[in-house]
């Protein structure tokens, strides 16, 4: 019997070539699994295209680019970006004063600081801060634009466009924030007064559209104060937005706290914690850790909401775009229209999709 | 019961009696000012403007319809209309719904790449923003009243398609109704047989054919009765007769639509993920092919995890429906929160009415959905 032991080391060999498919193979065996799959890669891909030869065709190569009436843009042939262009005051700060405007540019600056730390922090560490920051920064803005003292007041009638947006969508975060937690920290209250009272409301809010909120806030808030008080437009449609959008953080805190096991907040009591210790030592920090993607989702809700305003009459981003199109100047074309609309479309998107984009990675960095 | 635990209590009690008493002072202090108000604006109070004659006429109603009408066939026709768009984009929402979610878990790549650009996409602009954008687009792509276009009977301007309406007289009404009840009572034998029956054998296969003739030949009878046909007509600026699909419904419909399938989508995405994998291999295995084990085999199992969050999506639908007063489509809140509330100047009456309908619309679609639910639950044991 014969025996074979190998004397030497064998050279190592590579691994399984799979890359010795050829890149054609492996597109095939991808993209087109049978005839079907073939036609419908073909008909995606010239859709693909042709819509994006025709939008590149409309947006750039086509584009007016510079003038200060309709008569720039003639057809519609091109996009009309000389109607963003020209009209930059109004949709970005509104009919701010030309001489406060370093205010508008000042809260411009701090916001983009502000949210330029929050992304490059750890996802991993406390919200804490960031959720305080959320909280004090609009008060700040506020103070600031608003004026007073040493610096000169500008009435919210005179703010508009993408400034007016950015502070409805941060004071309605800031304040809705701790309202929504109050009432779902009231619903699942042992007193039942309270117990009712916040789940009225919650559930009367959530039956309801934003837009009837924000119409009995413009039309109906007047006749129920006192005659002669007198509370301007845009604070009154801020409380609509708060209300609105208390309700629904409350629903998203309940999630929360209802992902929190009954247990931990018999075992804080148990060690010795006051029934409001435990809560706010042990019970809040998880519920609230638990739903901070969700309250990002909520921010871009109350962004995209933030375009009603224009509907009952506040110069919001979308309403000055509007207004815009129906000035003497630049009414008649559609065309300067639906440029307007397409660049608002391109502004919300990158805003929301950033932030859906936060929001999944700070699901993942739990 | 120990003095302290009375003690303790007694502290609740106290509290939620001065919450109570709070939130009541507001609302009865809120209700004297309104009523001072009203009294010194000299306007009227209560629902009797309810019977009184409108006096203007609404571009598309499902009913009949005219000035002299009361401000509750105003609310009515309101209601129709809203309705109407809800129904529509929520049947077309979930469709491109289960498109774009079966589309995103496709293994063709370019196919995934485009269902998941359109969800994104789409999601991220604010719905009003995509309603206006349809709104003026259709209006400035379409021509003008003088221009229209005809197809057969039907006319399409930038006022609207124009579709011919047909008007049913008494006799022909009851046929028409004679008519649907053989209808559906057929359908619903037909439907009752088929369960019963083994169906993969040449006779049911025959059978159910000649039902489902006999099924479309029983409308075709009712051709014979006596329907008048109104023809749209070009009148000077303006289209007289027929029915109208106002531009504002086919903007608002698609809207709603579109953005709402996108949030479809992810729910129905989630729902078919639930769905063990082994579920679609096993249809595989036993033949079925990847349309019909999509359809009869994943999707059953996919919608128990999806209604319920598709539920509060198709209620967030129903009160976005409310966007239509922007664009001017003669809805809840554009006709009864707008026009009457501007006649009338009734405002409290008026936005209780409008937040009544709204509620009763939210509670109705949970209501329905529960009742699916509870079925498809039921097939579960």
């Amino acid at each position: 019997m014969t025996r074979f032991v190998r004397q030497t080391v064998i050279d190592a060999r590579d691994a399984p070539a799979t890359s010795s498919l050829s890149a054609l193979i492996q597109w095939r065996r991808a993209w087109v699994t049978s005839p079907m799959m073939a036609v419908t890669s073909l008909v995606l891909l010239a859709a693909f295209c042709v819509f994006g030869w025709r939008f590149l065709q409309w947006a750039v190569v086509h584009a007016h680019w510079r003038g200060s009436d309709s008569a720039a843009c003639p057809g519609d042939s091109g996009a009309c970006w000389a109607f963003v262009v020209a009209r930059w005051k109004p949709w970005l700060v509104g009919d701010y004063p030309l001489d406060q405007l370093w205010r508008a540019w000042a809260s411009f600056a701090a916001f983009g600081l502000f949210w330029a730390w929050v992304v490059q922090r750890s996802h991993a560490a406390g919200m804490n801060r960031v959720l305080l920051g959320f909280i004090l920064l609009p008060a700040v803005l506020l103070l600031v634009l608003i004026g007073g003292g040493p610096l000169a007041a500008v009435a919210p009638t005179r703010w508009g466009g993408l400034l007016l947006t950015l502070i409805v969508a941060l004071a309605t975060f800031a304040s809705a924030l701790p309202a929504g937690l109050c009432l779902a920290l009231g619903r699942r209250s042992r007193l039942p007064v309270v117990r009712w009272l916040c789940t009225a409301f919650v559930e009367g809010m959530r039956s309801v559209p934003l837009l009837v909120v924000l119409f009995i806030a413009a039309t109906l808030l007047p006749m129920f104060l006192p005659r002669g008080w007198n509370i301007d437009l845009f604070t009154r449609a801020l409380i609509a937005f708060s209300l609105f959008n208390a309700a629904m953080a409350a629903e998203v805190f309940r999630g929360g706290l209802q992902a929190v096991g009954h247990g931990q907040f018999e075992a804080a009591t148990t060690v010795g914690l006051s029934h409001f210790s435990a809560l706010r030592l042990i019970v809040l920090p998880q519920a609230v850790t638990a739903v901070v993607p969700a309250l990002v989702n909520i921010m871009i809700a109350v962004i995209k909401e933030t375009t009603l305003l224009s509907i009952i009459g506040v110069n919001d981003l979308l309403g000055a775009v509007e207004n815009g199109a129906k000035s003497p100047d630049w009414i008649g074309e559609p065309n300067i229209l639906i440029s307007g609309h397409v660049f608002l479309a391109v502004i919300y998107l990158a805003v929301c999709y950033g932030l859906s984009r936060y929001s999944r990675r700070l699901e993942t960095a739990r | 019961m120990s003095r302290a635990v009375l003690v303790e209590r007694l502290w609740d009690y106290a509290g939620q009696a001065v919450l109570l008493a709070l939130v009541l002072w507001l609302a009865w202090s809120g209700l004297v000012n309104f009523l001072g108000n009203v009294r010194v604006l000299g306007l009227a109070a209560g629902y009797g403007f309810l019977d009184a004659e409108a006096g203007f006429q609404i571009a598309q109603s499902l009913i009949a319809f005219s000035p002299r009408s009361s401000y509750l066939d105003v609310v009515i026709v309101a209601a129709l209309n809203s309705l109407l768009v809800i129904v529509l984009a929520s049947v077309l929402s979930t469709l491109i719904g289960l498109v774009m979610a079966f589309g995103r878990l496709a293994s063709h790549g370019l196919i995934r790449g485009a269902a998941a650009t359109y969800v994104e996409v789409f999601r991220n602009i604010p719905l009003l923003l995509q309603i206006l954008f349809w709104y003026f687009s259709a209006i400035a792509v379409l021509p003008g009243v003088g221009d229209s276009l005809a197809f057969g009977g039907a006319l399409l301007n930038n006022r609207g398609l124009f579709l011919p309406r047909v008007q049913v007289t008494m006799a022909g009404g009851s046929t028409l109704v004679a008519g649907l009840a053989a209808f559906v009572g057929l359908f619903w034998l037909a439907r009752r047989w088929l369960k019963t029956t083994a169906r993969d054998n040449g006779w049911s296969l025959a059978l159910s054919g000649a039902i489902i003739a006999l099924l479309c030949l029983a409308p075709l009878a009712l051709m014979r009765a006596d329907f008048g046909i109104d023809n749209p007509q070009v009148e000077g600026f303006n289209v007289g007769g027929g029915f109208a699909v106002l531009p504002e419904l086919a903007a608002l419909t698609l809207g709603l639509s579109i953005y709402n399938s996108t949030f479809l989508a992810e729910i129905f995405r989630a729902g078919i993920l639930s769905v063990p994998r082994g579920q679609a291999e096993a249809a595989a295995t036993v033949g079925l092919s990847g349309v019909r084990a999509a359809l009869l085999i994943t999707l059953p199992q996919a919608m128990r995890v999806a209604l319920p969050p598709a539920a509060g999506q198709y209620q967030t639908l129903a009160k976005a429906s409310a966007l239509a007063a922007a664009i001017g489509y003669p809805d809840i809140m554009q006709l009864v929160g707008g026009t009457v509330l501007s006649q009338t100047n009734q405002a409290l009456e008026v936005m209780a009415l409008v937040v009544l309908l709204y509620a009763a619309i939210n509670l109705a679609i949970a209501l329905a959905v529960n009742l699916l639910n509870r079925r498809l639950l039921w097939q579960q044991r």
